[in-house]
């Protein structure tokens, strides 16, 4: 049975996770224990709200130095959701801070305005993603819709780090993947059954 | 494509789900975990309950509740209902609701939206405004449920909450409230063209050819309260929700 981990560090919705691995039948913990980062076969990284002050939760949780070696040395499988994900990338114009710096990226803010055309941020709803690949879209087709509530997104230097796209406005990243590092701007917790099948995806296949 | 947000806006009271026409005359229609169930099976894009006896009272929505709300929710929820400060709004999100709506306190303390928009996000901030029409052609802002008249343009208040943090702006007709009759596209359109966040409309619609209008209209999102819980002329109680499909159509305009 995998062993999966929700990091928490006082960041993000514990209770939509909680049921999300209930129905998926994977038993799941909430720890902001290292020694259970070192256990656990998956690690999930949730983010809601502000960059700056997720990634400051998340520097003051003493979880961070465990969770970077067992990324990066042990290849151990990590989801970040939402702010999680876009905290993957080197630094976000929000608040200006950097981030993890584990996938070659930016996190910029969504335009209000592109060709003239008024957009309205931040970008709240179900949206289509116009591209996707990768374990995580395992039997998920193309055109179906996740949920997303975010007014920054992540810009990745490299396309090859891109598992899916989306479009508002823009032709935005909406989920990440290198090597063994994921990361998706939208709600799986939040998308009925698509977004149950991408966390299972993510436990069964990463 | 982003689609259309469509959603039901739940309004609980004492021990179970009300509703009412124009904020009054309010009448049992339900246990919300039941309503809720039924809403999952139908994929709906959010959810939205409010305490309607809360501000009232002096107290803010029930934790427990949300928190049973919200376990239940396969979708997100917005919960509202008498929040006044940021630790109101942290026991709500720390429950479960990706989202506080927020009234009354708006005309009070507009620094609270900035308060919990700075913690948890613009995005978990929704400013609630509930608006009438007034005799020189233009609308008055309302408070406490419809009973408080606010010296205020509306116009302004909108900007002030965007400006203030907030999200999204949630508008709803106190006319049209309850009639299942169509939204306010006046209103709408005048909201919506002045702030640059999302617009939810509110107040009379959730019938499939309300929609497309209130989209036209500048909506970003579409809430309803009597469409999704009563049926018929005779308003018999019945917790409902069109299909997919049928909305998608409804969205683009074509005929039912």
């Amino acid at each position: 049975m995998t062993d999966a981990i929700v990091l928490d560090f006082g960041i993000g919705n514990m209770r939509s996770w909680e049921r999300l691995f209930f129905r998926l039948r994977t038993p799941v913990e909430f720890t902001k224990d290292p020694e259970r980062v070192k256990s656990a076969d998956k690690l999930v990284l949730p983010g809601v709200g502000n960059f700056a002050g997720c990634m400051d939760a998340f520097n003051n949780s003493g979880l961070r130095e465990t969770v970077e070696y067992e990324v990066l040395e042990n290849k151990k499988p990590i989801l970040g959701i939402c702010v999680g994900m876009q905290m993957l990338a080197k630094q976000s114009e929000e608040g200006g801070v950097d981030g993890l710096g584990w996938i070659n990226g930016q996190v910029k803010r969504l335009p209000n305005d592109v060709d003239g055309q008024k957009i309205r941020v931040p970008h709240v709803g179900n949206n289509q993603l116009t591209e996707c690949r990768g374990i995580l879209f395992d039997d998920i087709p193309l055109g179906t819709k996740f949920y997303f509530t975010h007014s920054y997104y992540m810009d990745l230097n490299d396309s090859a780090d891109s598992a899916a796209t989306c479009e508002y406005g823009i032709q935005f990243d909406a989920a990440v993947m290198s090597d063994n590092i994921f990361g998706c701007q939208f709600h799986p917790e939040k998308s009925h059954a698509a977004g149950h099948k991408l966390v299972q995806n993510f436990i069964e296949k990463s | 494509m982003l689609r259309t947000r469509v959603f039901p806006t739940l309004l609980y009271r004492g021990e179970g789900l009300v509703k009412g026409q124009k904020f009054t005359n309010h009448r049992y229609v339900g246990d919300v975990l039941n309503a809720v169930r039924i809403y999952n099976m139908n994929e709906v894009d959010e959810l939205a309950l409010l305490d309607i006896g809360a501000t009232e009272e002096g107290r803010s929505i029930d934790v427990d509740l949300v928190e049973k709300v919200a376990t239940e929710c396969m979708m997100p929820l917005a919960a509202g209902g008498g929040v006044r400060s940021l630790d109101d709004a942290s026991l709500l999100i720390d429950a479960g609701a990706e989202k506080v709506v927020l009234n009354s306190v708006l005309y009070e303390n507009i620094d609270v939206v900035g308060e919990i928009a700075s913690k948890y996000g613009n995005q978990s901030v929704v400013a609630s405004l509930d608006a009438k029409r007034n005799d020189a052609g233009g609308y008055d802002l309302y408070s406490h449920n419809a009973t408080r008249k606010q010296d205020c343009d509306l116009i302004e208040f909108a900007k002030k909450c965007e400006a203030a943090g907030a999200g999204e702006i949630l508008i709803t007709s106190i006319d049209q409230e309850g009639s299942i009759s169509g939204y306010d596209l006046d209103l709408v359109r005048v909201v919506a063209s002045s702030v640059d966040v999302p617009v939810i409309a509110n107040g009379g619609g959730g019938a499939l050819d309300s929609l497309k209008p209130a989209v036209d209209a500048g909506a970003s999102a579409l809430t309803a309260g009597a469409a999704f819980v009563f049926f018929g002329r005779r308003r018999a109680v019945l917790i409902n929700f069109p299909d997919d499909e049928l909305l998608e159509a409804a969205l683009e305009g074509e005929p039912a």
